[in-house]
């Protein structure tokens, strides 16, 4: 009888939420494009599909943020967070570990619902933690990507499932760890698993049906184009993969996906030449999944610098004539600035400590120093194989015109050894023994978003996992492993506001409004925490 | 003092030979521990398995890094092959040390990891020319040691505990910690600032110009903890200090000039005697 009224009290409090929120939730393909004007929703991984990762809402600003207070906070499952949270009109979407899905109610943290992924416990992870770093939506589907290489429509309201598909076989490596895209009834997804030797593809599953559209590999096969970059049979398990959510111009209708290294990781012996298209960025036609045009950040890549780094799409000024640009702060240490209609270099210069590369010749291509590879004795590189940047997200300020990096200053050792593939074993070829403790730190770095320059910087103590987030209200959130939660003035890195949340902060901050206040969330340890003021 | 590295060469050959049972010899806890009984390629594959799921915290060379060193006389939780196999399967609860799955390393492949990591023990263990039993009168009298670190219960935890110390050091290092102290600062191995030098010394400048010294105990972008060389417990926000100083080559544990030749050998003869629970 007790257990007929508790339940009885939740369906009334989830009628009364649908009352005060809008009705079903819609989120069309238009909104998607258009997601700029819903500062208070979240309705991407990276807030916007140029990848942006910037809040226009501005109710928290300079003048005030030292006054924020955690607001509510949700305790997950076990495992390393590295979801950013999708919130559209008061309803929150994460991705707890390994690849389970909470619906939560924007204002209070409360679960809606949950869907539990049940990935077997014998799922391969090779190269790469049992992460999750969230969930696409379009129209009343949320999408997402599972350890064990599924993809999963789940219905936005319950998470009944909708539609899941097998993406490629565990057994040989593959898994999804990114949070899907979705585009124009479509949804597309990338795969990790190069450090099995399992060869990288891009997807687009159709999003009422799920079935396969398109699939482009990021390796060619023999006779086609690339194929001469790769050394005897070394194609067939060159790696390449896709594990980071790309970015999309809908103007021009290009889909931006960027590829991770080649493999085996350390030991490029049996793969001479670029090995294209791996340490890629891929100009993709949505439709079809053509490659429009490429740019190799890192040819022949034997330090592990995958190039799936967040790319951001920025319209500015070039040498006096609008240009659409595509720019990233690459794990490789290097900032990129590239036209995105054509894929033609236009800049580059060093962003953190690097000792592999002179510098970038007029194309783009590293002048790499000799004797810099890994070796059977090791050798010591910056930066370390997590490289400069990695997964965890940039920002880019329209106000500022500033480019936020939270960077990783930090050298390794590299080790050669000799591999040979076996189907869903290590195919690495090698290693690292990094620097660590006082030998490494990190930075937030504020870089001039078309020359790179350092514009200031906030040092952190070690080299970090967590993204950063600008503001409307000129402000930069981000993390550190030691725990803390911090606000950094945008134009100057000044430290407005810190929290010690007692944990590790491990993914990107985001921000989002509900009864017409302003709220950021950023987990840390196993805590999504989410502030305003009070 | 770096050991020679068994050969990668024997590598190609370690999949036919496993294949054809050569490595017969390596089943049994017993086995490995006699390393001659386990072939160039069957420690070159365990090399391989060691590189890709050991060496990133281990070091490439077993010298240690994230994770403790394994390049060293005895692993105080691994003593023996068995042992040695267990927590390469299992892990170690509570601390960084992940287990391996088995649809990832097989057992054969464990097994072949461990007797790679045997091989990793320092090949020359330095005489100890010390009397340990005058060593210990040596640390509670001339030294005055128990004043800053604890061994079995007894002291003051100001300095690094010394108890297990033999466990966890070689003679080397004890030697080289006791003349030169600041030379050796140890790395944290724990929980708090894992990787970073432990007891590193700090000297901080308020912005009301006190100037305050101690111990690094922790610290983040924002905070510092420090311990001061009488115990105390000093917490400083970065913000409200005009200077920072972290001195890297130095400790605040007094270098042993006083003591004589043979007072050092017995103090480390004391110190290498220490084991678990000693």
């Amino acid at each position: 009888m007790k257990t007929v009224t508790v339940s009885a009290l939740a369906a009334g409090a989830l009628l009364c939420g649908a009352a005060l929120a809008p009705a079903a939730a819609q989120v069309s393909f238009e909104r998607l494009v258009n997601a700029d004007d819903e500062p208070h929703n979240w309705l991407t991984y990276s807030g916007n599909y140029a990848s942006h990762r910037f809040s226009t809402l501005d109710e928290i600003h300079r003048g005030n943020v030292g006054e924020l207070k955690v607001i509510w906070a949700y305790q997950m499952s076990g495992g390393l967070i590295e979801t950013t949270p999708v919130v559209v009109d008061g309803v929150m979407y994460v991705t707890e570990p390994p690849s389970n899905v909470s619906a939560l109610d924007a204002r209070t943290g409360r679960r809606l619902w949950h869907w539990s992924a049940e990935v077997p416990a014998s799922t391969k992870n090779i190269g790469f933690p049992r992460v999750n770093r969230g969930v696409a939506i379009l129209d009343e589907t949320v999408f997402v990507g599972t350890l064990d290489a599924r993809l999963v429509a789940l219905d936005a309201r319950s998470g009944a499932v909708r539609w899941e598909v097998d993406v490629a076989d565990n057994d040989l490596g593959f898994s999804i760890t990114l949070a899907p895209l979705a585009l124009d009834g479509k949804v597309i997804v990338g795969m990790s698993g190069a450090e099995a030797g399992a060869n990288g593809f891009v997807d687009a599953y159709d999003a009422e049906t799920g079935e396969l559209l398109w699939r482009t590999y990021t390796i060619p096969s023999p006779g086609e184009p690339g194929s001469e970059t790769w050394g005897g049979d070394s194609w067939e398990h060159g790696g390449g993969s896709t594990w980071l959510t790309g970015s999309y111009d809908p103007e021009l209708d290009l889909l931006y996906w960027p590829t991770g290294n080649p493999a085996p990781d350390w030991n490029g012996d049996a793969r001479p030449g670029d090995n294209l298209y791996t340490n890629c960025i891929l100009a993709l036609d949505p439709d079809t999944g053509e490659m429009q045009w490429y740019f190799q950040y890192t040819p022949h890549d034997t330090h592990d610098w995958d190039a799936t780094e967040i790319q951001v799409l920025v319209d500015a000024e070039w040498e006096g004539e609008p240009r659409k640009l595509l720019v990233t702060a690459n794990r490789n240490a290097f900032y990129y600035v590239l036209d995105r209609e054509t894929g033609e270099f236009l800049h580059g210069v060093e962003y953190s400590k690097q000792t592999w590369a002179e510098g970038l010749d007029e194309n783009g291509r590293p002048i790499v120093i000799p004797g810099t590879e890994p070796t059977e004795e090791g050798n010591l590189v910056w930066p370390s194989l997590q490289g400069a940047s990695n997964w965890f997200s940039p920002s880019y300020s329209p106000d500022t015109g500033l480019f936020y990096q939270a960077t990783r200053i930090m050298g390794a050792i590299y080790y050669k050894a000799e591999v040979e593939y076996e189907p869903g074993q290590p195919f690495l070829g090698g290693g690292e023994q990094a620097l660590s403790g006082d030998d490494a730190s990190g930075a937030v770095k504020a870089l001039d978003v078309l020359t790179g320059e350092l514009q200031w910087e906030f040092p952190l103590l070690s080299p970090p996992w967590a993204g950063v987030m600008a503001t409307r209200g000129g402000l930069v959130f981000g993390g550190s492993n030691e725990g803390n939660i911090f606000a950094l003035d945008a134009e100057t890195g000044e430290a407005l506001w810190d929290f010690q949340a007692g944990a590790g902060v491990r993914t990107n901050p985001m921000s989002f409004e509900v009864d017409g206040e302003q709220r950021v969330a950023t987990a840390a340890g196993g805590v999504l925490w989410v502030f305003g003021l009070p | 003092m770096r050991r020679s590295r068994p050969s990668l060469c024997g590598l190609a050959l370690a999949a036919s030979l496993l294949a054809a049972g050569v490595l017969a010899t390596m089943t049994g806890p017993a086995a490995a521990q006699e390393e001659s009984e386990v072939t160039e390629a069957g420690l070159a594959r365990g090399e391989m398995f060691y590189q890709a799921h050991c060496g990133r915290c281990h070091g490439m060379l077993g010298q240690g890094g994230e994770g403790p060193s394994l390049a060293r006389p005895t692993l105080p939780r691994a003593p023996d092959h068995e042992s040695l196999v267990e927590v390469i399967r299992r892990g170690i609860p509570g601390t960084g040390m992940p287990g391996t799955r088995s649809n990832l390393v097989s057992d054969l492949e464990v097994d072949l990891i461990a007797a790679y990591v045997h091989t990793l023990r320092e090949d020359i263990v330095t005489e100890v020319a010390g009397d340990a039993a005058r060593g210990r009168e040596v640390f509670a009298s001339a030294g005055d040691c128990y004043s800053c670190h604890v061994v079995d219960g007894r002291g003051t935890g100001i300095g690094p505990e010394l108890t297990g110390i033999g466990l966890r050091r070689g003679v080397d290092y004890l030697y080289a910690s006791l003349r030169t102290p600041g030379s050796e600062l140890p790395v944290s191995r724990r929980g708090i600032l894992r990787g970073f030098r432990g007891y590193l010394p700090i000297r901080a400048v308020t912005r009301e110009g006190r100037v305050i010294t101690g111990m690094r105990v922790n610290e983040d972008a924002f905070t510092i903890q420090l311990r001061s060389i009488s115990g105390r417990t000093v917490s400083l926000r970065k913000e409200d200090l005009v200077e920072l100083e972290k001195q890297f080559d130095h400790s605040l544990m007094p270098a042993v000039e006083e003591m004589t030749e043979a007072d050092i050998d017995d103090l480390v003869a004391f110190l290498a005697d220490l084991g678990e629970g000693s």
